[in-house]
């Protein structure tokens, strides 16, 4: 290795968003402002289990490849439609021109699953029906394409630097800003892509329901009543550099990730510990890597699903964290839905909105306090906001947080 | 940057004889685990005691299709071809982040846990995380993983998308690296997902899968049996490059033996 570490600041240029909530920094923005719930009916879903409010993107995926100009008869999945349409937002903000130097690191588990359920019957019968299919299944597949659609609306060559894929389940994206900054940081890059994107699938639909833990009602992230999580899509991605590449192009600089971390806590594949040890060591990381106290955090973007299980160890983890004098504290996922592998990118997104706005969107669907949980954030006069803690945690114990700060 | 080494690694492949599994799982443990978890208990365990560690820093897989049993029986469920309900296990055990949680659940690991999934590449991105992590000195050692399951369905379906179907074979390779040379196999210089200079003699991935057959993972097969000549004197290192027709990238890792020889 020849390259010289970096140590100077790790700042945001570019960013893009596709959830319920909206197809956008604009229309999200929009939405946040106005506390308006993208959680609905099934629309899109091919599914039976219609009892399950979700958060869709508003699109169906013929509108998507036109959005993209996409020839329609070229074989997509709908994450790669959603993770293009964020990752094309993303790159004309920032700017960046010379992709062939950047590296590009996606976020996913279901990967190009919707189709493979539709199609798997003429997978594994003999007939060569929808085989095409089969190769877009896996997560990396679903990385290169969501790459060279978003740039050139062609499923050939990348144009990345190289790509690679981390799939934690629902802390997949939060991971792929780790991993970037860590790049930067080893001096390899200065500047990386990253994020993630997942469409709904019935796989994880009623695969979660297997576990009973999804809400035939809209999720209630941190309420007494809570009885688990709906579940969303989207996609977003985030320009990350150097700052001193930001400055040199002349870029405009969004927001610093300050700090990140990552901790596993190893103790269950699905549930999470009662004192939520894995929570608290990824948010003690993160701001030990960001050089912050506690009291610097003005807000807290938590997992919050709605689960009974997530909700009320989260809790004990930020309360191990900050005392008695805990920040205000929210979910998004009464707005979007648990965008699985996508949240922790998504909601990275929404706290560089909320750091240029000073906004802390209400919490929707909570009205009775949990003596286990936090009392989330439900309207009234705030600190200005200069640190948001951001929480993304997934199956396995795969925990991680992350920090952004105003410039 | 800190220099990595290698300090020991384990195998198991289609040329590898079956373990004794009882010695590493407990029967009831053995119940609700695919056979690519038990293999990378296995090949986790001997690496980790060969390398004189219980709780590794950091723990990183990378795996291109995850655990294939479990994932085929929640499709094959969900789309009513088995017939059978939809069971929890089959859903917890089919995401690919699975076979790192196990392994940080039995050894009590709170560190970094992160697991990648980029087809041919996955074990590579692993490794490059993990290097990049000891080089930086973010974590001072990792236990880096790399697991490929098959089934007869999957063969089926690979060979339909050009994939040969001859000699699939599950796949478990565990790799120790540390920051510290004592006992160390070797050095691992550098791991990238670009292809090497131009020019630069390689070790190829065909040449790798001639030996134990295709299969997602092969490298780390490969990378195992490189590590191994030079801890013996035979090489004195050696660049691995892997590139695919079937998809995009490529990935280059290059092992060198110890200063001053061993």
């Amino acid at each position: 290795m020849t390259e010289a570490p970096y140590k100077g600041r790790i700042v945001v240029t570019g960013a893009g968003v596709v959830s319920a909530v909206g197809v956008g920094k604009a229309q999200t923005l929009q939405s946040l402002r106005a506390g308006r719930s993208g959680l609905d009916a099934v629309r899109y879903l091919e599914t039976n289990r219609k009892e399950f409010p979700v958060g869709e993107v508003k699109l169906s995926d013929a509108e998507m490849l036109s959005m993209l100009g996409i020839d329609p008869s070229v074989p997509v999945t709908r994450t790669i439609l959603l993770g293009a349409l964020a990752l094309k937002e993303a790159l004309e903000e920032s700017g960046l021109e010379e992709l062939s130097r950047i590296p590009l690191i996606n976020g996913t588990t279901v990967g190009g699953m919707d189709r493979s359920e539709r199609y798997y019957r003429d997978f594994i019968s003999d007939r060569p029906d929808h085989s095409e299919y089969i190769a877009l299944h896996d997560c990396g597949t679903t990385t290169d394409r969501i790459g060279a659609f978003a740039v050139s609306g062609k499923p050939g060559k990348m144009p990345f630097a190289y790509a690679t894929t981390i799939s934690t389940a629902c802390s997949s994206a939060a991971n792929a800003l780790i991993l970037g900054a860590d790049i930067i940081r080893s001096g390899a890059a200065e500047a990386v892509v990253a994020g993630g994107a997942e469409c709904l699938s019935s796989f994880h639909l009623n695969g979660f329901d297997t576990l009973m833990i999804v809400d035939r009602q809209q999720c209630r992230p941190f309420d007494a009543t809570r009885a688990g999580l709906n579940l969303g899509e989207g996609a977003a991605f985030l320009v990350i550099e150097s700052e001193e590449s930001a400055r040199r192009r002349g870029a405009k600089v969004l927001a610093v990730l300050s700090g990140c971390g990552n901790a596993c806590d190893a103790f269950h594949q699905t549930a999470t510990s009662a004192d939520g040890e894995g929570p608290y060591l990824a948010m003690k990381q993160a701001l030990e890597e960001a050089g912050l106290k506690p009291e610097d955090i003005d807000f807290v973007s938590a997992h919050g699903t709605g689960t009974p299980n997530n909700d009320s160890s989260e809790s004990a983890a930020i309360r191990r964290i900050f005392g008695s004098d805990v920040p205000p504290v929210a979910s998004f996922k009464s707005y979007t839905g648990h965008t699985t592998s996508a949240s922790g990118s998504i909601e990275a997104v929404f706290a560089l909105l909320q750091l240029q706005e000073d906004l802390i969107p209400v919490s929707l669907g909570f009205s009775q306090a949990d003596p286990e949980c936090l009392i989330p954030y439900t309207g009234g006069p705030h600190r200005a906001l200069r640190h948001i803690l951001s929480n993304a945690f997934g199956f396995g114990g795969n925990d991680s947080s992350l920090i952004l700060s105003r410039v | 940057m800190k220099k990595v080494y290698i300090k020991s690694f384990h195998t198991l492949s289609a040329l590898s004889e079956a373990p004794e599994l009882r010695k590493y799982i407990s029967p009831i443990e053995a119940r609700r685990m695919s056979s690519i978890m038990k293999k990378i208990v296995v090949t986790s365990s001997e690496a980790l005691s060969k390398a004189g560690l219980e709780c590794p820093d950091a723990i990183i897989a990378g795996t291109g299709l995850g655990c294939v049993e479990n994932t085929e029986a929640l499709l094959m469920a969900l789309t009513g071809a088995s017939g059978l309900p939809l069971r929890p296990t089959d859903f917890m055990q089919s995401t690919h982040n699975t076979i790192a949680s196990l392994i940080a659940i039995r050894t009590r690991c709170h560190g970094y846990n992160v697991t990648y999934s980029h087809h041919f590449l996955s074990f590579e991105s692993a490794l490059m995380d993990g290097w990049m992590r000891i080089a930086l000195g973010r974590s001072r050692s990792a236990l880096v993983i790399a697991a490929e399951e098959t089934s007869e369905v999957l063969s089926m379906m690979l060979a339909k998308v050009g994939y040969g179907n001859e000699a699939v074979s599950d796949t478990a390779v565990s790799i120790v690296l540390s920051d510290s040379p004592e006992g160390a196999l070797c050095e691992l210089e550098s791991v990238t997902l670009l292809p090497p200079s131009e020019g630069t003699k390689c070790i190829t991935r065909d040449s790798i899968a001639a030996k134990y057959g295709e299969n997602l993972c092969v490298t780390a097969l490969g990378a195992c049996d490189e590590i191994e000549k030079i801890a013996s004197g035979e090489s004195k290192g050696v660049v691995i490059f892997n590139s695919s027709p079937l998809k995009e990238g490529c990935a280059t890792i290059k092992l060198a033996a110890l200063c001053g020889g061993n």
